[in-house]
């Protein structure tokens, strides 16, 4: 077996109202005074009420930051260490989808080294001091980003999207309550709850895969598939909501210890050069380069074994190991093509507005985006350009 | 009988890594003469580009800047590399240098860290591949 380091030290809260843990949470690490980073959507529609009135009722003081953008950068990263240093915070609250978390995990990571800009700190494991306490409350069941050391920001100037990578950057606090995502629409839904399901099988085929991040991943697979036609279909179904931001939170887990690859190369380099939403970029690709990897050989016999966790009730008997990665890649088509004939999900790059000018752009930049390492096969620019162009 | 062994094992792996070190500047040169990947990642990397290779508590160290197209020892002339690998123990410096092990497979086992831009990561990785390839291409790590 290769040598393999895994790390998931978070504090797991989770069910219908676990946010009424928050105070004690923040006491246990002992916060007086938090920062709450947030975007102004979650203010207007009420959402950011369940954080805000348990701090309120138990008198914890906090501050606010709520202009945290869909794709945050670099710039908004330094603003928020400046709000959280002016005001002698002691702690993070970060509420929020993958936008927000990360950008709270860059102001917490540039605070634990006296202020420095974000930007200065690219590259893995460079961060030595603890971060303060943080805790990250999740209101999309997609990113896992309340259990991984991955932060992704944007750097507007180089219009890419730049990883950040540190066990320090694990919040210690994650609460899962499914108030938070119960008025998600169902579009956003589904394509963050793809996100997920990219997660664990990017994890299940990475070069850092590994046994533990190997069973989280199987078990991420099962209970999201399961779980996000019925969010979908009954956004209010609390069980589905709590089920998938479980399913979300283990895909974290497993792909934070094993990293994902050549889908979040092109979808973060999609991201960064055409704005198309981490999620939506996520599902429009995930088939198209499952497609590619069996076609060429690559993985043979993986995909086939995460069949019986996305669809266990499918009788495999007789089925070849290759015939099991063909027809995994039959199932993903058909999931895509379910959500968007029934909520009008896009799933082609032309629909997002992406033109066949932009793909050498995109393609280029994916080959040294630093989920490309983690890819067995190395992605040459031909390799990026085959997959978006069968995407278009 | 064992410390012994343990001793000379280290005292060859020093050595050994320490003049691949010197040299290597002079094999990235080379490497870039003879092969258009290489020349693929220079070029990527742009005139001026600097990054150093460490190891962690040991005192070797490579610096290498690319000037007009090819790469030079930069060791005295480098303070602030824009990039920088650091190998987390000797013994995994070796086991990369020697063609034990594939620098994919020291990646996926988190044997070193990094400091600097990503893609400039990704493309370095691809051109110490190409070079570690070719000398170790017959290894069972590269095959």
């Amino acid at each position: 077996m290769k040598p393999f380091e895994f790390h998931c030290p978070t504090k797991i809260i989770c069910g219908k109202e676990s946010l009424h843990k928050l105070p004690d949470a923040l006491e246990e690490h002992s916060v007086k005074k938090p920062l709450l980073v947030t975007d102004g959507n979650l203010v207007k529609l009420g959402i950011a009420k369940h954080v805000t009135d348990p701090l309120e009722e138990a008198n914890i003081p906090y501050v606010t930051y709520d202009k945290v953008p869909p794709d945050s950068s670099l710039d908004v990263v330094n603003e928020v260490a400046k709000l959280y240093r002016d005001n002698e915070c002691d702690g993070w609250i970060a509420l929020g989808g993958g936008s927000v978390i990360d950008t709270t995990k860059g102001a917490a990571a540039s605070i634990s080294v006296g202020g420095k800009d974000f930007a200065t700190l690219q590259g893995a494991e460079i961060l030595k001091n603890q971060l303060d306490p943080f805790i990250a409350i999740p209101t999309t069941a997609g990113t896992g980003s309340e259990v991984t050391l991955v932060a992704v920001i944007a750097d507007t100037q180089a219009q890419a999207k730049l990883s950040y990578t540190s066990y320090r950057l694990v919040p210690h606090v994650a609460i899962l309550d499914p108030a938070l995502t119960s008025s998600l629409p169902p579009r956003l839904t589904a394509t963050t709850g793809i996100d997920a399901l990219t997660h664990a099988i990017e994890a299940y085929t990475s070069i850092q895969k590994n046994p533990i991040s190997d069973a989280l991943a199987l078990y991420a697979i099962k209970i999201i598939n399961q779980n996000l036609a019925k969010a979908c279909a009954e956004p209010g179904d609390l069980d589905a909501r709590t089920n998938l931001a479980i399913g979300s939170l283990i895909a974290g887990a497993s792909f934070s210890n094993a990293m994902v690859g050549v889908v979040h190369a092109l979808g973060h380099s999609l991201g960064g050069l055409c704005h198309i939403p981490h999620g939506h970029a996520m599902m429009l690709l995930l088939p198209h380069c499952i497609r590619y990897n069996i076609s060429h050989g690559y993985h043979a016999g993986l995909y086939g074994e995460l069949l019986s966790s996305l669809c266990p009730d499918k009788d495999l008997t007789g089925l070849t190991a290759s015939d099991k990665d063909h027809l995994f890649e039959t199932e993903l088509f058909a999931i895509n093509e379910f959500y968007h004939n029934t909520y009008g999900v896009a799933i082609t790059l032309s629909e997002l507005g992406v033109t066949k000018e932009d793909l050498p752009a995109v393609a280029k930049q994916a080959r040294y985006d630093g989920a490309a390492l983690y890819n067995e096969q190395e992605i040459t620019e031909e390799v990026a350009m085959s997959i978006l162009e069968a995407a278009f | 009988m064992a410390n012994n062994s343990s001793q000379q094992r280290s005292a060859w792996k020093r050595l050994y890594v320490s003049v691949l070190m010197f040299f290597l500047p002079l094999l990235l040169k080379v490497g870039n003469l003879l092969s258009k990947k290489i020349r693929n990642e220079t070029t990527y990397l742009g005139d001026d580009f600097s990054f150093a290779l460490v190891i962690d508590n040991y005192p070797a160290k490579a610096v290498f800047k690319q000037v007009n197209g090819s790469w030079k020892n930069a060791k005295t002339q480098v303070l602030r590399p824009k990039y920088t690998i650091t190998f987390r123990d000797l013994d995994y410096a070796y086991d990369v240098f020697i063609g034990n092990m594939s620098l994919q497979d020291a990646l996926a086992a988190r044997l070193f860290t990094t400091r600097g831009p990503n893609n400039a990561g990704v493309s370095i990785t691809y051109l110490f591949t190409v070079i570690l390839k070719a000398f170790f291409g017959w290894r069972k790590a590269y095959r």
